[in-house]
């Protein structure tokens, strides 16, 4: 059961069948509070999938298991293939902190997980400007975090987990913290990058209309305990337009925002 | 009027006013007659000013200063690195701080000066003896400065360095050190002049060597001017450290 992550798809030969991320059965606990229970979801190599449902349903939880922070109580969680039992090093997790090192400038923070690597530093720090100026920071390279605005930092953030090359990007909540416009303009850049390094994509957002701009499935969790109640294909051309977010999808965002408000009633939070 | 126009005081005239109150003060001290401040026992700043000359001249003053000095210095790095390194361990392991922080608590509770007598029975009263006292006492300061640094690093990034694969070397080299290093700095500025109490007051107890055993050696022989020699110099010695140690952190500007 076990196989090297590099063995291929013996039918196809490619291995682009093979999903990515598989939670079987998977449940998680906080004490006596549950925060998971039996989710079974496949996310598909190349797939943006994006997680929605109401405040503390345990979508960071989810996110955490498949970045292997931490262990289902019960259920397994596969990565390409392989059980994931320990820090998921695939994955480049995003979250909704930028957890960037204060004390250092953007060029050393992008850096950092090259260095952890132990590759040398003139090759690491070619990479980070490279990347640096992919997220549109070329003359910030020099600064500090705390000179920076918030979007600027979330890119620094994206760059740095960029750098190691992620098959898989896990997200949390990257951009709840920003301004409406520096928002969409984030989600292109996102997006434009994602068709570039091919990756595959598990959002978690309480923003039903970046749920739908970004991503091409959305799974809708209940209220605590998180558990699975829908998933939903999100029809749009391949190439399309992150400006006209939600065009042509009104019904399918009513549907979401009806069912975070019964969420939201049910367990009286509103 | 306002505050600013009644309170406009230049430097210079706050350094002329203190002094002019020093000097009146040590003058009264000087004139006083015999039957207020009795020279026995109050000295006279002539007679301070005369053996300090006397003990600069012949290496006394040096030599003693050299000793506590030594003293301060060895406990404060011995003690530093040492709750440095625990404080590591604590911060970082749940399990470690279970098991130790409860005895550490206790101690930290305890009157230090209350293991002097311990101490020499141990060691006996020299520099060693010293310098082990006063490791303990500035220990504290280093270990519960190290220990709320790296519980204060935020979760987010220990997960960052987690997924990019950091050892434990990796991790407290590049998360756990420079994040609590504005904590150590103000550790090393408080425990500064706690390390010159611990020096001093184990060199009084007893000591052969050390400005506290000079000032206790002179008040044996009833030397008040010696005894005041001894303070000046200490005086003079535990806040040039103090001035050093505030200008270290002052320049510090690592803080998370």
């Amino acid at each position: 059961m076990a196989e090297p992550a590099q063995n291929r798809d013996p039918e196809t030969g490619t291995g682009a069948n093979r999903p990515m991320l598989t939670f079987n059965g998977v449940s998680r606990r906080f004490g006596d509070l549950p925060a998971l229970e039996d989710i079974n979801l496949t996310i598909d190599r190349g797939n943006f999938v994006a997680l929605v449902g109401p405040s503390g349903c345990g979508k960071t939880t989810l996110l955490n298991l498949a970045a292997g922070l931490a262990q289902p109580d019960t259920g397994t969680v596969h990565y390409d293939g392989t059980p994931l039992l320990k820090p998921n090093t695939s994955a480049g997790y995003l979250t909704q902190d930028d957890a960037l090192l204060p004390w250092r400038d953007v060029l050393t923070n992008v850096a950092l997980p090259l260095e952890i690597k132990g590759i040398d530093k003139a090759t690491r720090f070619a990479r980070a400007r490279e990347i640096i100026r992919k997220v549109g920071l070329a003359s910030f390279e020099r600064h500090r975090p705390s000179e920076l605005s918030g979007g600027m930092r979330k890119r620094v953030s994206l760059a740095r987990t960029l750098i190691y090359k992620p098959e898989t990007l896990l997200l949390d909540e990257p951009f709840g913290a920003l301004d409406a416009q520096t928002r969409v303009l984030m989600q292109k850049q996102l997006l434009d990058l994602c068709r570039e390094f091919k990756l595959t994509v598990l959002l978690v957002t309480h923003d039903i209309g970046e749920a739908i701009a970004l991503s091409n499935r959305i799974v809708l969790l209940s209220a605590r305990p998180g558990r699975i109640t829908e998933v939903l294909d999100v029809p749009h051309s391949p190439d399309h337009d992150i400006f006209r977010r939600g065009q042509g999808n009104e019904r399918l965002y009513s549907h979401i925002w009806e069912h975070l408000v019964t969420q939201a009633t049910d367990t009286g939070s509103i | 009027m306002s505050r600013s126009g009644s309170e406009r005081v230049t430097r210079l005239q706050v350094l002329v006013t203190q002094a002019a109150i020093v000097a009146a003060l040590i003058s009264g001290w000087e004139l006083a007659p015999n039957s207020m401040l009795e020279e026995l026992l109050w000295s006279r700043p002539s007679a301070i000013f005369a053996q300090t000359y006397l003990w600069l001249a012949d290496g006394t003053l040096i030599r003693h200063a050299y000793a506590t000095l030594l003293t301060v210095a060895s406990g404060m790095l011995i003690g530093g690195l040492i709750g440095i390194a625990v404080g590591l361990h604590a911060g970082a392991s749940r399990t470690v701080a279970r098991l130790i922080i409860g005895p550490i608590e206790a101690l930290f509770a305890l009157p230090k000066i209350t293991l002097v007598p311990l101490f020499i029975l141990w060691m006996g009263i020299g520099a060693f003896q010293h310098i082990v006292f006063t490791a303990l006492v500035v220990f504290f300061f280093f270990f519960f400065a190290m220990y709320n640094g790296v519980r204060g690093v935020p979760a987010a990034l220990n997960d960052t360095l987690t997924l990019a694969g950091a050892s434990t070397a990796q991790r407290i080299v590049i998360l756990y050190l420079p994040a609590s290093f504005g904590w150590i700095v103000i550790a090393t500025r408080l425990a500064m002049p706690y390390a010159f109490v611990a020096a001093v007051s184990t060199e009084v107890i007893a000591s052969t060597s050390g400005l506290g055993h000079l000032v206790k050696g002179s008040a044996a022989v009833m030397n008040s001017a010696g005894m005041f020699s001894a303070m000046l110099a200490l005086l003079c010695v535990s806040l040039t450290a103090s001035v050093i140690a505030n200008l270290a952190a002052a320049k510090s500007r690592w803080t998370l």
